[in-house]
């Protein structure tokens, strides 16, 4: 959450040029409103979604070809960080019925435990 | 009796509980009166609007063509989706995952693409419009933390009509709330 709100200030903070800047002003919003989602525990697996976000900062600043080195090497360090942070699962104490793989399963969770209510 | 039956099977609480629910229906009224504040700038109710850190930046976001690319204001549109995402949000009683499943799922779906479209938008101001505007991004930040409190319910509805499904019932009926599969399916 954090990178990606540094993401949407960072353009203010170096000035990296045009390119560098719409891309961190895309991206930043994006990964913040991931994690933030994934925050919640029955939606904890979204977090994936940024390892996409992370990958493309880290190879990004090749494609657009960033002039600055400072935009290169933030956007890079925040895309390995993103990756890094998006595979930590944290904790998840709650039970939520095989979760949403469960729809997709042909004998998932919640389905076997109402067969062993009356 | 009642309360441990309101849980889904191999849940470890009630996603429809009214703690569950009351936050997000206390965020969605929030983020109404900030999208109806802003919207009625937005068709010349007061000539100046208020904003602590960006200046004119909120007058400059609400008066882009993006804004008003629609014939309603955006804010308008906003503060729609807020009392919608309200209304769905109180409608039925602390098992409505079972019992009224298209209530469960018209919230998931305005819940969801409220939240979407308010993330294009906090891309926009700086990127097509260039300035920013802090109650916009407010009540993006609302809309975006409500997306994950909600699809519990969502999700709690889905596996009981995947249930129905398995147990030989009407996927459709259920969907709709029907009683005699309410009573033979858990």
């Amino acid at each position: 959450m954090c990178i990606g709100l540094w993401l949407m200030i960072v353009p203010a903070v170096f000035d990296p040029g045009k390119v560098a800047s719409n891309n961190e002003r895309i991206m930043g919003p994006l990964v913040f409103s991931i994690a933030c989602i994934s925050l919640f525990e029955s939606v904890r697996n979204f977090r994936y979604t940024n390892i996409l976000c992370g990958f493309w900062l880290l190879v990004s600043p090749w494609i657009l070809g960033y002039a600055e080195t400072t935009a290169i090497a933030n956007d890079m360090i925040c895309g390995c960080l993103i990756i890094l942070f998006s595979l930590v699962k944290g904790k998840v104490e709650d039970a939520f019925g095989g979760g949403w793989r469960s729809i997709f399963q042909e004998d998932p969770a919640h389905l076997r435990e109402s067969r062993r209510r009356p | 009796m009642n309360l441990p039956i309101e849980i889904p099977p191999a849940w470890s609480y009630n996603p429809s509980s009214w703690s569950q629910r009351i936050p997000l229906i206390v965020i969605a009224a929030i983020g109404f009166l900030i999208a109806l504040y802003l919207g009625l700038y937005q068709l010349q109710f007061y000539p100046q609007v208020w904003d602590p850190f960006f200046g004119t930046g909120t007058e400059k976001v609400l008066n882009s063509k993006l804004s008003r690319a629609l014939p309603v204001p955006d804010a308008i549109l906003g503060a729609f989706g807020y009392v919608l995402d309200a209304v769905s949000g109180v409608i039925g009683h602390s098992k409505r995952w079972k019992t009224m499943p298209w209530i469960v799922i018209l919230f998931g779906v305005a819940v969801g693409p409220l939240g979407i479209v308010s993330v294009f938008l906090v891309i926009a101001q700086p990127v097509m419009v260039g300035a920013w505007c802090t109650l916009c991004l407010v009540t993006a930040v609302l809309s975006v933390v409500m997306i994950g409190p909600a699809m519990d319910e969502v999700l709690a509805s889905l596996q009981y009509l995947q249930r129905v499904k398995k147990n030989g019932f009407s996927t459709w009926k259920a969907f709709w709330g029907d009683k005699e599969i309410v009573r033979n399916v858990i």
